[in-house]
């Protein structure tokens, strides 16, 4: 993954969290496109129509949350209709671990962050994958 | 697990109301951006806490749980500690759907969501 | 792109539809999903002009794919809108009032449903002049 082409989607129904992430992720790649969803079923239609490389997703959510976007996402992926495998980092503040444990094991998850997010875990991810 | 004892605002005590230096140090120490961040998340505070009145009136337990848990991870990002134990404790209550805890934890949040805003405004 | 997209989980069912409307539009392709996660992808990949859509399903149900093409259509992201003929065994008027005040759903049909009519709906909503209605 290039710098230069990134593109963030940010999936998270609290206004300051969504705030603080995309701040972040500007002064880190300034050149990056990072688009906003409010809920899954937003994330699911940004996700589908602008084909982001990189998402942070919040669990819970109103009208749609992260459980069902990640069962949409594996059931594409199954039926080989999904054309591409995004780079997901769940960012959430359940606490139970078994719980936690089974969100990594999700198709794309790549990680899975506890809140609040600490953003020097975000920071190393992002660098190991985007030159 | 049924809790016998009510909570009380002493079991909230130890908790810090507002780590400003750890929230600025999460943010790069922006302090513009803390002003911003922390305008919203008291506008959500007074939403919210409408929100929370009207459903447990109507005891929509999904809600309420979905609600504690939203308030939980913002107070827990911006700093406001004890906030955000309450929550969690609120939470737990929607989950297993103890009303009598819920409406104490919800006055003992009320009280705490004013102390913030108090504290806030101080610095 | 002629496209048609069937989300039913019962077989018997979908083959039902599939065959009755492959007689009435025979240049149209028809895409099929036993789910609605499966019909939700080929919703997107496939951008079908009609979507038949079972209601009441095992696991995910068809709320999910409405409420999904609600919010695209309400924070304007979706650059492709269907039409919905939802089908549902319903029961009472306010399910009938709240699933008709949605921006996606453009008819309500009952479940069985009843072939005769579909062939009317299908020309209706796909603007055919002359479809066979053998």
């Amino acid at each position: 993954m290039n710098k230069k082409n990134i593109r963030f989607l940010i999936v998270e129904d609290d206004e300051m969290i969504r705030l603080i992430h995309k701040d972040f992720l500007k002064d880190l790649y300034p050149g990056s496109e990072i688009i906003e969803a409010e809920n899954g079923a937003q994330g699911i239609c940004h996700y589908f129509e602008n084909h982001p490389n990189i998402i942070l997703l919040d669990m819970m959510m109103p009208i749609m949350g992260g459980e069902a976007f990640l069962d949409i996402l594996e059931e594409g992926h199954q039926c080989n209709i999904l054309k591409d495998k995004p780079k997901i980092i769940v960012v959430t503040a359940i606490k139970e671990v078994k719980e936690l444990m089974n969100i990594g094991k999700r198709f794309a998850v790549e990680a899975v962050i506890s809140k609040p997010l600490v953003q020097n875990q975000l920071k190393s991810l992002l660098k190991d994958w985007i030159s | 697990m049924i809790n016998l004892t009510l909570p009380k605002n002493d079991d909230f005590m130890a908790a810090p109301v507002f780590e400003i230096e750890k929230a600025l140090n999460r943010i790069h120490n922006k302090k513009e951006l803390l002003e911003r961040v922390v305008d919203i998340f008291v506008k959500s505070l007074h939403e919210r806490k409408d929100i929370l009145e009207n459903e447990l009136n109507n005891e929509n337990w999904e809600t309420l749980g979905t609600i504690a848990h939203s308030i939980k991870g913002s107070s827990w990002t911006i700093g406001a500690q004890k906030l955000g134990n309450i929550a969690y404790e609120m939470e737990k209550a929607a989950d297993l759907k103890e009303l009598t805890r819920f409406r104490r934890l919800f006055q003992i949040f009320q009280t705490a969501a004013q102390e913030f805003i108090e504290f806030d405004k101080k610095f | 792109m002629n496209n048609i997209l069937i989300i039913e989980d019962e077989s018997v069912t979908r083959m039902m539809y599939r065959n009755y409307i492959r007689k009435i539009v025979p240049h149209y392709s028809i895409y099929e999903a036993s789910n609605v996660l499966k019909g939700i992808c080929l919703y997107f990949d496939k951008h079908p002009q009609l979507i038949l859509l079972d209601m009441i399903m095992p696991g995910y149900n068809g709320k999910l794919l409405i409420d999904i093409l609600e919010e695209g259509i309400k924070k304007k992201i979706l650059s492709f809108k269907p039409k919905i003929i939802v089908i549902s065994a319903i029961e009472t008027v306010e399910e009938l009032t709240e699933l008709t005040r949605l921006l996606t759903v453009s008819t309500v049909m009952p479940k069985p449903l009843p072939f005769e009519t579909l062939a009317e709906i299908l020309k209706i909503h796909l603007t055919i002049d002359n479809i066979n209605e053998e």
